[in-house]
C-alpha cells in the first residue's frame, strides 16, 4: 500500500526514536460537573497502545469509551476533571498538558477520525484544502509541494480521480468518499497514533467494509491505532487487542482472539450474543427481556406460519409501482422502478439495499403518504386511492410505520402520554378508557409507567423507539413498516428492540415490512427478502436461499460486506436456542 | 458519548449531534429531580422576573408605587437632581420623574403589547395562508411581503400615521401594521418545515383528520418560534412607540409616556441628563427583561431542561 510508505517519509524525527508505547495511561478517571451534579464517566481505566498495534475499545453509548479515546489526545472537553496515575504520549508525560501543547501534537502525532464525516468536514472548504490544512498548520511541507502531497494522500486512501475530488466540497461527495477524505486528513502528517471513533457506523455495509479494509491497510509497524465501536463484529478483524467498557470501566481486556473465543465477563458474552445474524434467527438476542409479561415460546417467527401459506390472507399487494422525482435540472431521477411484492399475515418481509436504492420510497408508497406514478398498492385487496377517497380510517390505521429516528416523528411539545394518547384517541378508544390503554401499550413495549409524563427528548434512543412502537400499536395495525428501526442504536439496545419486535409479532400476529441496510438484522428478522438496487428488485426469495446461494453479484458483494465475528459460533443468550446453534 | 455538559470542543459538538439517545450513564431522571432542575433560577432570570413584576404593579396600581401626581407642575422645583426629595429628580416643569415613569409604564406596555398583537395575528394569518396554499397564492403573497419588507418598519409606521393621524391608538396600529410582513415571513417558512415533519406524517398515518392535524400539530408548532420572536418584538415595538412619541407623533405630552419623556429630555441633555437617562434605562430594562423571560419560556416549551 502506498500509504504506508508515504507515512514513513513524513514521520517527524521526534517520533522515530520512540520505542515504548505511543500512549500509556494508568488509572484514568474522568468526572463531569461539580458538586451534586458530578458524574463519573470513566473510572480507573488503564490502557496502552504500542506502535504497530491496534486496540479496539468496545461498549455501548454512555460506557465512556469515546471520552477515554478523546482524553488520550487532550479533547476531554470543558468542565471535565481528569486524573490519572500516569499519562504519557510518545514517552513524554502528558498529564499536565494544556491546550497549547496538545494542539502541537494533534494532527501531527495523533490523527482523529470521527463518525460523521459530513459534520466533521467544513462545508465551506474543498476536500483538498481540508486535507492540506494539517500540513499547513504543522508546517510539514513547503507550500508548493502541499498540493501534490494532498493528491497523493487522497489516492492512497482510495479516492478515485483525486485531482477532481480535491476541488470539490463535502456535500458533493458520497458518505464513503467523505469518510476516506477524513481519513486522509487524519493520516496526512503520518501520526504515530490514529484514533477512529465509530468510523463506519454511519455508512452502508459495503462502504463500511471498504473503510475497514482501508484502516487495516493503514496499520504498520510505527503506528498505534485505537478503534472505538459499539459493535464487536466491526472491529473483530481489524484490532489485535480489545478492551470492553461498561459504565466507565474496562470489564474485560485481552487479545481479540481470546475475547471472542472465550469471553469471561457476562457483559462481553451478552455483547457477542446481541449481534443478529443468520444463526441467531428464531432465538432471543438478549438474556433479559425488557418485557413485563413472560413471552410466549419463541421458537421462531415460522411458528406463526404453521398453516399452509395459501390459507393466509394477503394484507398488502404491491403491483409494479414506479416513482420518479424531478432532479432539479430538468431531468428525472428514478427512485422506484417496477417493484411488485406481497406481504401475508404474520410474515416478515425484509428489504435490503444501500442508501439511494429506493427502499424508503417503497416504504412511503406502501404507507400511503407517497403516491406512485404508475402501479398500485392494494391494502386488504383495495387500492390506496380508493381508501383515500372514502376516507376509510380503519384502512388508514391498518398500516403503520416506525422510523430510524423516532425523535423526529414526535411533536416536540408533547409528552409520551400525549403522543400515544393521540393515537389511542384516533383509534376510537372512548375517553374513559384512554389512560388505561396508554399504560397497557407502554407495558406491552416494556416501558415503565413513570415515563408517561416525560418528553421523548428526555428518553434514550431505545426508549424513544419503544414509544414509537407503542404509538404504532395504538392504531391496532395489521402491518408495521420498520424503516431502519435499529440502525441508529447500539448493538445491545438494538438486540432488545429486535427481541421486542419479534415478541410483539407472536403475541399480536403482526406483519412486518422490514427495511434495513444491515443484512444481519434482515437475516435475523425476516422470512423472505427482497434485494433492491437502483429502484428495482434484483433478487428475491426466502432468506436462507438468497443468502446461502445468491444469484446476483451485487447480493454476493452485500453478503461479503457483513462484518462477521471470526467464529461462526453463536453465543447462546437463552437456553431455548441451544438446540439450534 | 452523548450530552456531556461543557464538552463543546468543535469536534465534540460534531460528535454529539450524530449519536442518538441520552446517556445510559447514571442521571437522576426522577420526576423530583427534574422539578428541581426546572426551578433552579438563574440570577438574570430572577432579576428579569422581579422587574416585570414591578412593571405589572406599575400598570395595575401606579398610585400605590408613586404617590406624587405625575401631572403636577411646580416651577419652583424644576430640574431637581435625583436625591432624597425626588429619587429620580424632577423635569423641566417640576414633575416627579419617578412618578411619571411609574404612571407611564401602562402606556408604554400598551403600545408594545398592542402593536405586537396586531403584527403577530396579522402576520401568522397571512403566513399560514401562504404556507398552506398552492404555489400561486404563495408566490403572490410573498412578493407583496417582500416589497413591504424593503421599506423600514418605522418609515412604514410614519406613512400610516401620515394617513390616519397621530395619537396612542394610531401609533399602535401603525407599528403593528409595519411588523406584519416580518411575522408573516417567519410563519410561512415555519409552516413549510412543520408540514413536512415526521410528526405531521405520523399523525396523518394514524388517521387524524386534516383539520385536527392543522390545529393540534401545525399551528402550535408554527407559533412556537413566532411567539418567541414576538417577545423580542414587544421590546422593539415599545422602542418604536417611543420613537414616534419622540417625534411628537405618538402619545402627546404632557401624558407620562417614556418615549415622550425622552423627547422632552433631549432639550435639557446637558443640564439635566437624568431626564433622558432614567426613561432610557427603564426602556432598556423592559426590553431586556421581556427578552430574557421569552427565551426561558421557549426553553421550557421545548422541554430542554437540563
Amino acid at each position: 500500500m502506498t500509504s504506508t510508505t508515504l507515512q514513513k517519509q513524513s514521520k517527524a524525527p521526534a517520533a522515530s526514536n520512540r520505542t515504548g508505547p505511543v500512549v500509556d495511561i494508568q488509572n484514568l478517571t474522568v468526572d463531569f460537573g461539580r458538586g451534586v451534579h458530578q458524574r463519573r464517566v470513566v473510572r480507573n481505566v488503564s490502557l496502552s497502545i504500542s506502535p504497530g498495534e491496534c486496540l479496539a475499545l468496545v461498549g455501548e453509548s454512555g460506557s465512556g469509551k469515546s471520552v477515554t479515546a478523546r482524553t488520550l489526545v487532550g479533547l476531554t472537553g470543558h468542565g471535565a476533571q481528569v486524573t490519572a496515575d500516569r499519562q504519557t504520549f510518545n514517552g513524554a508525560d502528558s498529564g499536565g498538558w494544556g491546550e497549547r501543547q496538545w494542539s502541537k501534537v494533534r494532527g501531527k502525532d495523533a490523527g482523529f477520525i470521527l463518525q460523521d464525516a459530513l459534520s466533521s468536514l467544513d462545508s465551506l472548504r474543498t476536500i483538498g484544502k481540508e486535507v492540506g490544512e494539517v500540513l499547513r498548520l504543522h508546517d510539514l511541507f513547503p507550500p508548493a509541494e502541499r498540493y501534490v502531497r494532498v493528491i497523493e494522500l487522497l489516492r492512497s486512501v482510495g479516492v478515485p480521480d483525486p485531482e477532481v475530488r480535491a476541488s470539490q466540497y463535502p456535500h458533493q461527495l458520497s458518505g464513503g468518499l467523505r469518510q476516506r477524505a477524513l481519513i486522509a486528513s487524519a493520516i496526512a502528517a503520518g501520526p504515530g497514533l490514529l484514533i477512529a471513533d465509530e468510523p463506519t457506523t454511519a455508512l452502508d455495509a459495503t462502504i463500511a467494509a471498504q473503510v475497514l479494509r482501508l484502516l487495516g491497510d493503514l496499520k504498520d509497524s510505527s503506528t498505534g491505532m485505537l478503534v472505538v465501536s459499539h459493535d464487536l463484529a466491526v472491529v473483530a478483524h481489524l484490532a489485535d487487542r480489545v478492551a470492553v467498557m461498561r459504565q466507565g470501566e474496562i470489564v474485560e481486556e485481552g487479545t481479540m482472539e481470546a475475547v471472542l473465543q472465550d469471553p469471561q465477563h457476562p457483559y462481553t458474552k451478552a455483547l457477542l450474543a446481541a449481534v443478529p445474524s443468520a444463526s441467531s434467527r428464531g432465538s432471543r438476542l438478549t438474556g433479559d427481556h425488557g418485557i413485563a409479561v413472560e413471552p410466549v415460546e419463541t421458537t421462531a417467527p415460522e411458528s406463526a406460519s404453521l398453516e399452509t401459506p395459501a390459507e393466509r390472507q394477503v394484507l398488502i399487494s404491491v403491483d409494479e409501482i414506479s416513482k420518479t422525482y424531478p432532479n432539479g435540472v430538468g431531468a428525472v431521477r428514478t427512485a422506484v422502478a417496477g417493484v411488485s411484492f406481497e406481504l401475508k399475515k404474520g410474515d416478515t418481509l425484509g428489504i435490503v439495499g444501500e442508501s439511494g436504492s429506493g427502499k424508503s420510497t417503497v416504504a412511503r408508497i406502501v404507507l400511503g403518504v407517497e403516491i406512485p406514478d404508475t402501479g398500485a398498492t392494494l391494502i386488504g385487496g383495495r387500492p390506496w386511492a380508493e381508501h383515500r377517497k372514502q376516507k376509510d380510517r380503519r384502512a388508514r390505521r391498518s398500516v403503520q410505520m416506525i422510523y430510524q429516528d423516532p425523535l423526529h416523528s414526535f411533536d416536540p411539545r408533547k409528552t409520551v402520554r400525549q403522543v400515544i394518547g393521540q393515537a389511542v384517541t384516533a383509534a376510537g378508544v372512548p375517553r374513559a378508557g384512554r389512560y388505561a390503554r396508554i399504560v397497557e401499550l407502554l407495558d406491552l413495549v416494556g416501558l415503565d409507567e413513570d415515563k408517561i409524563s416525560s418528553r421523548p427528548i428526555e428518553l434514550s434512543g431505545g426508549q424513544r423507539q419503544r414509544v414509537a412502537i407503542a404509538r404504532a400499536l395504538a392504531a391496532e395495525p395489521e402491518v408495521i413498516i420498520c424503516d431502519e428501526p435499529v440502525s441508529a442504536l447500539d448493538v445491545s439496545v438494538q438486540a432488545r428492540i429486535l427481541d421486542l419486535l419479534a415478541d410483539l409479532q407472536h403475541r399480536l400476529g403482526l406483519s412486518y415490512l422490514f427495511i434495513s441496510h444491515d443484512l444481519g438484522v434482515i437475516q435475523h428478522m425476516s422470512k423472505d427478502v427482497l434485494v433492491m438496487k437502483d429502484g428495482a428488485i434484483l433478487e428475491r426469495g426466502p432468506v436462507a436461499t438468497v443468502f446461502d446461494a445468491p444469484q446476483h453479484d451485487y447480493t454476493r458483494q452485500l453478503i461479503n460486506a457483513i462484518p462477521q465475528l471470526p467464529t461462526t459460533r453463536h453465543f447462546p443468550a437463552t437456553k431455548q436456542d441451544g438446540t439450534r446453534s | 458519548m452523548t450530552v456531556i455538559p461543557g464538552a463543546t470542543t468543535s469536534a465534540g459538538s460534531a460528535h454529539t449531534q450524530t449519536v442518538t439517545g441520552l446517556p445510559a450513564a447514571p442521571r437522576d431522571t426522577s420526576p423530583h429531580a427534574r422539578q428541581r432542575r426546572r426551578w433552579r433560577l438563574r440570577p438574570g432570570l430572577l432579576l428579569a422576573s422581579l422587574f416585570l413584576l414591578w412593571l405589572a404593579a406599575a400598570v395595575v396600581a401606579p398610585g400605590v408605587l408613586a404617590s406624587a401626581d405625575p401631572y403636577t407642575v411646580n416651577p419652583s422645583r424644576s430640574f431637581e437632581a435625583p436625591g432624597a426629595a425626588a429619587i429620580f429628580g424632577t423635569d423641566d416643569s417640576g414633575a416627579d420623574i419617578y412618578s411619571r415613569i411609574v404612571h407611564g409604564a401602562a402606556t408604554s406596555l400598551y403600545i408594545g403589547l398592542g402593536a405586537t398583537a396586531i403584527g403577530v395575528v396579522g402576520g401568522t394569518a397571512i403566513g399560514l395562508l401562504a404556507g398552506l396554499n398552492g404555489r400561486l397564492v404563495e408566490a403572490s403573497v410573498m412578493r407583496v411581503l417582500d416589497v413591504t419588507l424593503a421599506i423600514p418598519e418605522i418609515l412604514l409606521a410614519l406613512v400610516v400615521i401620515g394617513i390616519i393621524g397621530g395619537g396612542t391608538e394610531n401609533a399602535i396600529l401603525a407599528i403593528g401594521a409595519g411588523s406584519i410582513a416580518y411575522y408573516a415571513r417567519i410563519t410561512r417558512a415555519q409552516t413549510h418545515l412543520v408540514r413536512r415533519s415526521g410528526y405531521v406524517e405520523a399523525a396523518r398515518t394514524l388517521g387524524l383528520p386534516a383539520g385536527k392535524v392543522l390545529f393540534t400539530h401545525v399551528i402550535p408548532n408554527v407559533m412556537k418560534p413566532v411567539l418567541v420572536l414576538a417577545t423580542i418584538g414587544v421590546g422593539s415595538a415599545i422602542g418604536a412607540g417611543a420613537s414616534l412619541s419622540f417625534l411628537g407623533l405618538g402619545t402627546p405630552p404632557p401624558a407620562p409616556e417614556w418615549g415622550a419623556m425622552l423627547s422632552v429630555g433631549r432639550n435639557f441633555i446637558s443640564n439635566a441628563p437624568w431626564m433622558i437617562t432614567i426613561p432610557a434605562a427603564f426602556l432598556v430594562a423592559t426590553v431586556l427583561s421581556i427578552t430574557v423571560i421569552g427565551r426561558e419560556l421557549r426553553r421550557r416549551a421545548e422541554g430542554r431542561v437540563q
